[in-house]
């Protein structure tokens, strides 16, 4: 299951941040044996839409329709990494925290994983990849002055993939991002290009900013930037969680019960590009005609 | 920095696990137990510096008050208030005042303009008025000197260490913490160094750039500095923003030769360079700190500021050399693993980047990165100083 390796895999070197730039002057259609996999979770309401075959799906790259191979609803061992953004301005609720990546520990099937980034000084990893069930002990500190936001997404994202598992990343975090070192739209791209499903629950609050470490941002965070590390989760078929009426709780432990659980009940559907020019950025296009009312959250594209 | 720091914290969360809420309403009881400052300088003075300290993270706001207070403040018959005499030797109470007012900034309770009470500034200029009354000054002075500098750039206390900020006049009185402590130690560079951080301050930020395109200059995404002024006075406001930039520049550039300071304010000149999108310059000065540098801290930051550089630039092969390094001079650190590992997955070597991050999860975790601690100062040299200190307060 390299879901979308291509993605990595066929990048062009030297094409750095090629999104959307001008097309090659000499275009090769592809008919290469290359598979791309996409993740989708197709809902109708609050409900999974089970029983989905190749047949329901239409799926376009670049406009240019594709034959699916494959259909899964795989139960491949998942590899979670949890981001908890920890800056000065979610210090009201580490407490929280604490019992709740516990909680999310035990959770888990017997051969999933679970990694924990934070953020301190720099981004941290207070939890090292263990098994499902492992019992951790962990003291969370607020930190004021920088939000790593950024660079704890691409910490997560850059893990290296595995066969035969799937890499599901949970972000809690207010997405106000201060002094990392990767952009906003590095990470974009980044996102685009990688394996993992990226899902933001927005998680702010609880005790206002430490400012012992004063914010070395003016302002604060990029007008925007929010709306950017979004669409970095949108594009691997992720989404942001806010206000909903499963968070009515301020537990992340419910919020992530939902994502897990929507996570593993979600397809992997596998084409080989046909017809379409190689190079730059793919967009990806699902739907299922025959039904209405679906919602339907997919990887939006790869780059070639 | 951060070990005490983090027995701090650690001690922060273990009271809130515990149930107490050192910032709460204060129970009567609390209020009742006061905190001794000549009992508590006494066992800080014996050499039991975590014991005499270790009422602090847990202190009401009242009780804190009220120590700073007995600390630094005689109040007379008539009410009038006068600097405290120290309640026991005096590097001892001065090391303590300093080491009292850490804990309380890392509790949120630096209160820089406090102006009823007697705040962080107030316990520790009364501090530093003690040890300066001296006639001469000792190791430990200028220990303590460093450290409070230190200290204020953790909070970016800036006008604490300088003042003006701005361009002084032929009327002006500079004046400030890096000030008075230069004048006792005029050969302590790391002084003079940090007067220049503290005017070159409103420059010390982090805004995101634009996404790296090769061949492509690209800049801030949002100034730092809103200028803003009646129309027709762009100019006036364009030549005193320049004016000011240089001034800054100043100071960095008369240290560069500096046996001690000279490739650090060298880097930090190419930072202000950086900053006002000239990055050529910014280039020649961090390749200069770079090569003048035997400080694997002061190379790792020049050279991942040239990563930075180039990469505004659009020359991103070269950005990946210097980030490269940058990772030779200090193995692994975060900042430059993931300048150099970005730019690698999106050039499509995954695998590289893949391995990067492995190694600085894996090898640095809760690590004190240079670049990360840059915009604080002499803040990640506080540790060191205080342990220094503390070995002059027990000879």
């Amino acid at each position: 299951m390299r879901s979308l390796a291509i993605a990595a895999a066929l990048a062009t070197t030297g094409a750095v941040v090629a999104a959307h730039t001008a097309a090659p002057q000499t275009r090769t259609f592809r008919a290469s044996a290359v598979t791309v996999s996409v993740p989708a979770s197709v809902k109708k309401g609050n409900r999974v839409v089970a029983n989905l075959t190749a047949k329901d799906f239409r799926l376009t790259d670049n406009g240019v329709a594709q034959t699916i191979e494959a259909v899964s609803i795989e139960s491949v061992p998942v590899d979670v990494t949890l981001f908890l953004d920890t800056s000065g301005s979610t210090a009201g609720k580490l407490d929280d925290m604490t019992r709740d990546v516990q909680g999310i520990i035990k959770m888990l099937r017997p051969a999933d994983r679970f990694r924990l980034l934070t953020i301190g000084d720099s981004v941290n990893e207070p939890v090292s990849w263990v098994p499902a069930g492992t019992a951790v002990n962990l003291t969370f500190r607020p930190v004021g002055g920088i939000s790593l936001v950024h660079d704890a997404l691409v910490m997560a994202l850059l893990h290296r993939p595995e066969a035969d598992r799937r890499h599901l990343v949970v972000g809690m975090t207010d997405r106000e991002d201060c002094g990392s070192v990767v952009p906003s739209g590095l990470l974009r791209e980044m996102a685009s290009r990688s394996e993992a499903v990226v899902h933001l629950v927005h998680q702010s609050g609880g005790g206002g900013d430490v400012v012992y470490r004063v914010r070395t941002c003016s302002p604060r965070a990029r007008p925007g930037g929010a709306e950017i590390i979004t669409e970095a989760a949108m594009r691997t078929g992720g989404e942001l969680h806010t206000g909903s009426f499963f968070f009515r709780s301020t537990s992340i432990l419910r919020a992530f019960q939902r994502i897990f659980d929507d996570f593993r009940q979600s397809y992997v559907l596998r084409y080989s590009p046909a017809g379409v020019a190689r190079g730059g950025w793919h967009a990806i296009a699902l739907d299922v005609p025959a039904m209405t009312g679906l919602t339907i959250r997919a990887r939006q594209g790869y780059y070639d | 920095m951060t070990g005490v720091l983090r027995q701090s914290g650690a001690a922060v969360a273990a009271a809130v696990l515990l149930g107490s809420v050192p910032d709460g309403p204060a129970t009567v009881s609390a209020q009742l137990r006061r905190l001794d400052a000549q009992a508590l300088v006494a066992t800080y003075a014996a050499g039991r510096f975590d014991e005499a300290l270790a009422a602090v993270p847990r202190a009401t706001r009242d009780q804190v008050a009220d120590l700073r207070r007995q600390l630094a403040i005689v109040t007379g018959p008539k009410g009038e208030e006068s600097p405290a005499p120290p309640p026991g030797p005096v590097v001892a109470a001065a090391a303590f005042a300093l080491e009292l007012e850490r804990r309380l900034a890392e509790r949120d309770m630096w209160d820089a303009r406090d102006e009823k009470d007697c705040a962080a500034r107030c316990v520790l200029e009364w501090a530093c008025a003690l040890l300066r009354a001296r006639e001469a000054g000792d190791e430990a002075e200028r220990l303590w000197m460093l450290s409070a500098t230190a200290l204020a750039g953790g909070v970016r206390d800036w006008s604490f260490l300088h003042t003006p900020l701005t361009i002084p006049t032929e009327r002006t009185i500079e004046q400030g913490h890096a000030d008075h402590a230069w004048a006792r130690w005029p050969a302590e560079s790391r002084l003079r160094l940090a007067r220049a951080i503290a005017i070159a301050s409103r420059y010390a930020i982090t805004n995101e750039m634009d996404t790296p395109r090769e061949g492509v200059r690209t800049g801030p995404l949002v100034s730092g500095m809103l200028i803003i002024g009646p129309p027709g006075t762009a100019p006036l406001v364009e030549r005193r923003r320049q004016s000011l930039l240089d001034y800054a520049a100043a100071q960095f550039a008369a240290l560069i030769d500096d046996s001690a300071v000279g490739p650090e304010a060298q880097a930090r000149l190419g930072y202000l360079h950086f900053r006002s999108g000239q990055y050529e310059q910014t280039l020649a000065s961090a390749r200069a700190a770079a090569a003048a540098s035997k400080d694997p801290d002061v190379r790792y930051l020049a050279m991942f500021l040239a990563g930075q550089a180039e990469q505004a630039l659009g020359n991103l092969a070269s950005a990946q050399t210097w980030y490269q390094r940058a990772l030779e001079a200090r193995p692994d650190s975060q900042s430059a693993s993931l300048g150099l590992a970005s730019l690698l997955y999106v050039r499509g070597d995954a695998n590289r980047a893949y391995d990067l991050i492995d190694a600085t999860r894996t090898r640095r975790n809760d690590d004190d990165d240079p670049w990360r601690m840059f915009q604080y100062g002499d803040f990640a040299r506080l540790p060191g100083l205080i342990a220094e200190l503390r070995k002059r307060v027990t000879p």
